[in-house]
């Protein structure tokens, strides 16, 4: 019987963790739950397979759980399985003075889904806002003082001040945004990309007439890196509202442009331009746009701002073209569940989620202070919350869960 | 490939002395049998003394259902199709000791991808569980102090509380 041990998780179902069986006695549950609970390396293996969000959860489990859960080789391994993360909430600034967020959670754990107040950078006084959401970290800016930004890990409230910029001879107030491209699947580092006008040597001195120089900062080495290469600054009017995907920041520019514009950050920039689908009778949509999810870009068109007919076109990693993913019709999916008047047309988009699987994928839509989640494949609305009027144009985030340190 | 026929038998003893045969090219998705037969102690009978004879059942039916090998290139994706249906229905067990007895037979007998889809299950069967919940269900006693959990808790204050 010795001769069957084997390079299986453990060779002994009797080993290693004993001493952890105190807290856990075995007359309540079946035998076979016993013995693996009480082995330590098959926990871990179980533990391993939990979203995050119900892992940071079970730390409170007992002791023993939030040891293992912590422990860094567990982190470690926790963070090698890649995959996409369904956003687990929303941050909605509470009003428009205010940098104090409201934290909605998709999690049907919370009966109140509304957290009283959300500031974090908590250590400082200063107020804080979230300038983008990148795959798990967030993009802060201290208000008030543009040239700080932080980087920040609100599920295990870990945040870091970047450096300074390189101070080159940027215009006053051109452009001077920040954009952060995070990619957990891909790598552990984050880059944050600066984006500033200086002066165009042969254009007139105004805004117009400045052309783009980039820094990029790398977590890997934490210092930034001026690019040799200038852009002209008409591609750059929608960067502030950018999109990180698949190796590239991608923004839509102008509201004519049949095009959405991308800058890839390889070994090179490459500033690009592509075609975005149009309407029916050829003309550009009123109303995109850009949302990102772990595996893919994601356009949201409508022939004008009040439609009730959405076109969700997703770009898939590799791809450089857009092809339809879904068509909904609100009408027909909200007034199965609610009763709707004639003629509204006041809501939001404000999050859209495509998974692994697909029965998985959701938007979040914003109808006069509700919030309710949409289902694609189930075709099923839940309303995760009641804010009341007047939230439908407040600034929020996506909530992802990670561990990814800053 | 090898045809069934042809295929060298096994024998294997759960630990309530039943015998199984199950063919070579099977089994041989057990790391654990793999190593017995490579060190040549395969010639009588394998005793199983940590799984009993319901499990072993289950654990036979996994992996001549994953032995299966497709003709052509087209038949791989219908079969890789059945294969994940085969799986969904594998893990739904009436009793959930059940399940918990395939964990320690699949670490046991150190069969990667049973080992997975089962801790799958049983993470998939407490990830919406509250933590009350999961210490219910494992029966595991709340051994923070109150100042200790409340440590905790602050952590994720403004997600959970």
């Amino acid at each position: 019987m010795e001769a069957i041990a084997g390079g299986s998780v453990t060779g002994d179902d009797h080993g290693r963790s004993s001493k952890k069986k105190a807290f856990i006695t075995n007359n309540k549950i079946p035998s076979s739950m016993h013995k693996v609970l009480s082995n330590d390396d098959l926990l871990i293996e179980i533990l391993l397979l939990l979203p995050l969000i119900s892992l940071h959860l079970f730390k409170r489990v007992s002791k023993h759980w939030l040891s293992l859960i912590t422990s860094p080789s567990f982190i470690f391994r926790r963070t090698q399985i890649s995959g996409c993360v369904p956003p687990s909430g929303l941050f909605i600034v509470r009003d428009a003075s205010s940098s104090a967020y409201d934290f909605l959670s998709f999690d049907s754990r919370k009966i109140d889904k509304r957290s009283t107040v959300f500031t974090y950078n908590s250590e400082t006084s200063t107020k804080s806002l979230i300038k983008q959401s990148c795959n798990g970290l967030l993009l802060c800016n201290i208000s008030g003082d543009y040239s700080k930004h932080f980087v920040y890990n609100p599920l295990i409230s870990m945040f870091k001040m970047l450096p300074p910029i390189h101070p080159l001879n940027y215009l006053p107030s051109c452009f001077n945004t920040f954009r952060m491209a995070f990619d957990p699947t891909k790598s552990p580092h984050y880059k944050v990309v600066h984006v500033g006008g200086v002066q165009d040597p042969v254009a007139p001195p105004n805004v117009h007439g400045c052309s783009i120089k980039i820094q990029t900062y790398s977590s890997e080495t934490g210092v930034w890196s001026v690019w040799d290469d200038q852009f002209p600054s008409r591609s750059f009017f929608g960067f502030w509202n950018g999109i990180y995907s698949n190796g590239a920041i991608h923004w839509l520019n102008n509201r004519n442009d049949p095009f959405h514009v991308k800058l890839q950050i390889v070994d090179h920039l490459v500033l690009s331009n592509i075609q975005t689908p149009l309407c029916v009778e050829g003309e550009v949509h009123d109303d995109r746009k850009l949302f990102g999810s772990y595996g893919s870009l994601l356009l949201l068109c409508k022939e004008h701002s009040r439609s009730r007919k959405l076109n969700i076109y997703e770009m898939k990693n590799g791809c450089s073209e857009w092809s339809i993913k879904y068509f909904v019709i609100l009408d027909n999916i909200l007034r199965r569940t609610w009763k709707l008047p004639k003629d509204w047309d006041c809501y939001n988009v404000w999050s859209i989620f495509f998974g692994e699987q697909e029965e998985d994928s959701f938007m979040v839509i914003e109808l006069s202070g509700k919030v309710l989640q949409y289902k694609f494949v189930s075709k099923t609305v839940t309303k995760l919350l009641d804010l009341g009027e007047g939230v439908g144009r407040r600034d929020r985030h996506d909530f992802i869960a990670s561990f990814a340190h800053v | 490939m090898s045809s069934s026929s042809s295929s060298k038998m096994i024998e294997l003893r759960s630990s309530d002395g039943e015998t199984f045969h199950v063919e070579e090219t099977v089994v041989l998705q057990s790391e654990t049998i793999k190593q017995m037969i490579d060190d040549d102690c395969a010639n009588a009978a394998i005793p199983l003394p940590n799984v009993t004879s319901m499990t072993l059942a289950k654990v036979i039916e996994y992996i001549k259902k994953h032995a299966e090998k497709p003709k052509d290139d087209d038949d791989k994706k219908v079969a890789e199709e059945d294969l994940k249906k085969f799986d969904a229905e594998f893990v739904k067990v009436d009793q959930e000791s059940m399940l918990f007895d395939l964990v320690r037979a699949a670490n046991y007998l150190n069969i990667k991808s049973l080992l997975d889809l089962t801790c799958q299950a049983v993470a998939d069967s407490i990830k919406d569980l509250s933590v009350e919940e999961v210490r219910k269900k494992f029966n595991i006693q709340n051994d923070f102090t109150p100042e200790e959990e409340a440590k905790v808790r602050k952590e994720n204050a403004w997600a959970f509380d």
